[in-house]
């Protein structure tokens, strides 16, 4: 009788049109957009970062963004797979080649390439209209840049890790009214030499890791602008600030005000 | 006082024995072959002698004391040992190499003194290789490199020399230019036992023969006893009339 | 050694610190960051390359196996685990705990090695480095493991992982330098019987030292030198495998010029070593770990098809 009513049920289900869709995100910002699309819900599958909302943190994982777990993925059966173009680029060929739908977003260069990010997901969701407000909302938030930016040195990992121009961290520093002191650089993720760091002079320093009480220990850190002027910023949201979603422009305010609040 | 005495040495790798019960005594100016088949334990024998492994019983005695209860550094001042063939990656002279032999004589810390650089001297005259002194070891023929291993021995000024094979891979000048070399120690007080491979050798110079025989059994005694062609033929399973065996 | 041997190493040193003080983007007449800047940071490679180099000279003496250095066997990847969970642990660097800690983790670890390659075979032969590399890799997983799941502080752990002298607490300097000296001092002691163990453990028993007990003594000398290397810099490979080599080309193979030699020499390697990942791809900074790496892997084969021609 048990299975009789399984069964059953195992047909309506396959006989009921498929409408509710099923959303795997595999990229912490693309959950976090999914959510505030108000598609939450239809997530079944997350990688293993995505803990914001804390509501994401409940979802099936399915590995991290630079490695999937393919067959996690799969057996999820979605309708479709959000995937950064940039990151496990052989996963999402052998979902695709499983018949998986995936959708590649490009790499996020410029705040304002997360707006096309939501809109892309948006319009594979059918919620346009829902991300346009959500983009109009956003945008809003950037307020017209300070006049007069401030050098900033901003440090991801300890050890000197920083950002150059190809990151949109360059681009988000800019409209909080600072400029990347290796805004130059034609480098995305890499390892400066603290040499570098003392010569380039930053009037600001961001530590999205690390203690302010380490950095200020570092030879020579005490003949940086940056901490005659006591900005030493460690305030910021590490999460919020880095992944290329819809929290990183309250950072991008706060930060704003962090360098140029005390004029 | 026998400076060396084995006694009733069992020693075996699986459950049968390799020597079973051996003993024999050396005296200052003793020069003794150890003969026998391959896989008889003659190398064995030797690490016995020295305590570098131990048996399942027996003793050894050096100089009148157990060989387990001399340090380590000092056993190495009475009884000096080569081994069948010393291979090292390392580019060291042959000077430098006789020198080593001084290890247990000087200080660990310090340099040579002027007596470590003597007897090296010494030791590579009396073994004919001072020409190739400023030579590195590894660039040595193997006679030549096994001669200067045996002056490391003799500049260790043991009581005892225990040589491997020493010859085995020599040709007959070598042979017998090592063998006298040997015979010349023995008549300076030195006791010497050498594992040798051709019964014949045993005739340049050895007044004492240690027979051993697969399965642990031994004879012990003065060569012209022991070393008859009856008695070899039995223990290297020759015919008694093969031309390899002494006459 | 003659003298102008020694004054030839000590001029290899001399340019290589003055190649690390010079060589950065604020050129080189900056005293202030020669002097704050440059001259702690070239002071750590001195400590961390002479440390290395020591080890790497003991390892290869006292197991008579050309191939060996506390990278290769496993020391430096057990004094790196025991360094991360002690961070994770929340021990501070500069606490005698630390020290001890890493120092058990690369004693453990060598040991391991020695002990896998004894049931494997003879030393001398690759065995020793296959086991080596079998208990590296399972620390390295060990680490990787542990970092996957600790999500906080995770790439600054990992960047220790991965060697180099970014930054440098001068605690830490001092009292790894005092270590990596005192090793030096003490295996200097017993240089005769690093020699006697150059030729195997059983010629060395027969020239009067004990080998159980120099391998236990020169193990520990050597993993007190790499493990207080470790404690400044991470992970870093070949220096020991390499100065000895090149020092040996220089100077006579006896121990008695080869450990402070290689001490030396393994300072000017990685002196220059860093001073080049710092200043040649500026403003990135490659760390010495990944330098030595990219010159060492090339020199580890030249020595493997040079042994397995057997003019070692």
């Amino acid at each position: 009788m048990k299975t009789f009513i399984s069964l059953l049920a195992l047909c309506l289900c396959a006989a009921a049109p498929a409408r509710a869709e099923r959303v795997v995100s595999l990229m912490p910002s693309y959950t976090e957009i999914i959510f505030e699309l108000g598609a939450g819900k239809d997530l079944v599958g997350v990688t293993n970062f995505c803990d914001y909302p804390p509501a994401a943190a409940k979802i099936e994982k399915a590995g991290d963004y630079l490695r999937p777990n393919v067959e996690k993925v799969y057996s999820l059966k979605p309708d479709v797979v959000f995937a950064g173009d940039w990151a496990g680029a052989s996963s999402t060929k052998q979902l695709a080649l499983l018949g998986v739908k995936v959708v590649s977003l490009p790499q996020e260069r410029k705040v304002s390439d997360i707006f096309s990010t939501i809109r892309l997901i948006a319009a594979e969701l059918g919620r346009k209209a829902e991300g346009e407000k959500l983009v109009h909302k956003l945008s809003a938030r950037l307020g017209p840049v300070p006049e007069k930016p401030l050098k900033v040195y901003l440090e991801e990992d300890t050890g000197g890790w920083t950002t150059g121009g190809e990151s949109f961290l360059s681009d988000a520093v800019l409209h909080a009214g600072g400029v990347n002191i290796f805004a130059k650089e034609e480098k995305g993720y890499f390892q400066a030499a603290w040499e570098e760091v003392l010569l380039r002079g930053p009037e600001a320093v961001i530590l999205l890791s690390g203690t302010g009480k380490e950095f200020i220990s570092r030879p020579m850190a005490g003949s940086l602008p940056a901490v005659k002027n006591g900005l030493i910023i460690t305030a910021l949201d590490r999460d919020a600030f880095s992944r290329p979603g819809p929290r990183l422009f309250a950072e991008i305010a706060r930060l704003e005000k962090l360098l140029h609040g005390k004029k | 006082m026998p400076v060396l005495r084995a006694s009733a040495l069992t020693f075996s790798y699986g459950p049968e024995p390799l020597i079973n019960g051996l003993g024999f005594e050396l005296r200052s100016g003793d020069f003794m072959c150890v003969l026998g088949p391959n896989g008889s334990g003659k190398s064995t024998l030797l690490k016995l002698l020295t305590g570098y492994i131990r048996g399942a019983s027996g003793s050894v005695h050096i100089a009148g004391e157990d060989v387990f209860g001399i340090g380590t550094r000092e056993l190495a001042r009475l009884v000096a040992y080569v081994p069948s063939e010393t291979s090292t990656p390392y580019d060291f002279t042959a000077r430098e190499m006789v020198l080593l032999g001084r290890t247990a004589r000087s200080g660990f810390w310090r340099g040579y003194s002027a007596a470590d650089e003597e007897a090296a001297d010494r030791a590579m005259e009396e073994t004919g290789i001072t020409r190739f002194a400023g030579r590195s070891v590894n660039s040595l023929s193997t006679g030549e490199r096994q001669l200067a291993f045996i002056a490391q021995a003799l500049a260790q000024e043991a009581r005892v020399l225990l040589m491997d094979e020493p010859t085995s891979h020599l040709d007959l000048k070598y042979k017998s230019a090592v063998m006298a070399l040997l015979a010349g120690l023995v008549s300076k007080r030195m006791a010497v036992a050498v594992v040798l491979h051709e019964p014949a050798l045993a005739r340049l110079g050895c007044n004492k023969a240690l027979l051993m025989e697969r399965g642990g059994g031994y004879s012990f005694g003065p060569v012209p006893e022991l070393l008859t062609a009856q008695r070899l033929a039995r223990v290297y399973g020759l015919p008694e009339n093969s031309p390899l065996l002494p006459k | 050694m003659e003298r102008n041997k020694v004054l030839l190493l000590f001029a290899v040193l001399a340019a290589a610190c003055l190649f690390s003080l010079a060589a950065g983007p604020a050129g080189w007449s900056n005293a202030d960051v020669i002097l704050n800047l440059r001259l702690p940071r070239t002071l750590a490679a001195l400590a961390v390359g002479a440390g290395l180099g020591l080890a790497g000279a003991l390892f290869q003496g006292v197991l008579k196996n050309p191939l060996s250095d506390p990278y290769i066997l496993g020391t430096s990847s057990g004094a790196t685990a025991a360094a991360v969970f002690c961070f994770l642990a929340g021990i501070e660097r500069t606490s005698p705990v630390f020290f001890l800690a890493v120092f058990a983790g690369a004693f453990g670890a060598t040991f391991l090695s020695y002990w896998l390659a004894r049931l494997a075979g003879r030393l001398s032969d690759a065995s020793l480095v296959l086991a080596g590399v079998a208990v590296s890799a399972f620390l390295s997983a060990l680490v990787m493991l542990t970092l996957t799941s600790v999500r906080e502080r995770s790439f600054s752990l990992l960047y220790f992982v991965l060697g180099g002298l970014y930054s440098v607490q001068p605690g830490v300097l001092i009292a790894s330098s005092l270590i990596i000296a005192a090793a030096g001092a003490a295996a200097m002691l017993r240089w005769r019987a690093l020699d006697a163990m150059a030729l195997g453990e059983e010629k060395a028993y027969h020239l009067g030292a004990e080998p159980g007990r120099e391998r236990i003594i020169f193990f520990a000398l050597a993993c007190a030198a790499t493990s207080a290397a470790v404690a400044i810099g991470g992970t870093i490979g070949f220096v020991g495998l390499m100065t000895p080599h090149i020092v040996r080309l220089l100077t006579k193979p006896s121990a008695r010029t080869l450990i402070p030699a290689s001490a030396v020499g393994g300072a000017a390697l990685l002196a220059a070593a860093d001073a080049a990942g710092r200043s040649l791809f500026s403003p990135a900074e490659v760390p010495a770990g990944v330098i030595m790496a990219l010159a060492g892997a090339p020199f580890f084969m030249w020595l493997l098809w040079k042994n397995s021609r057997g003019t070692a």
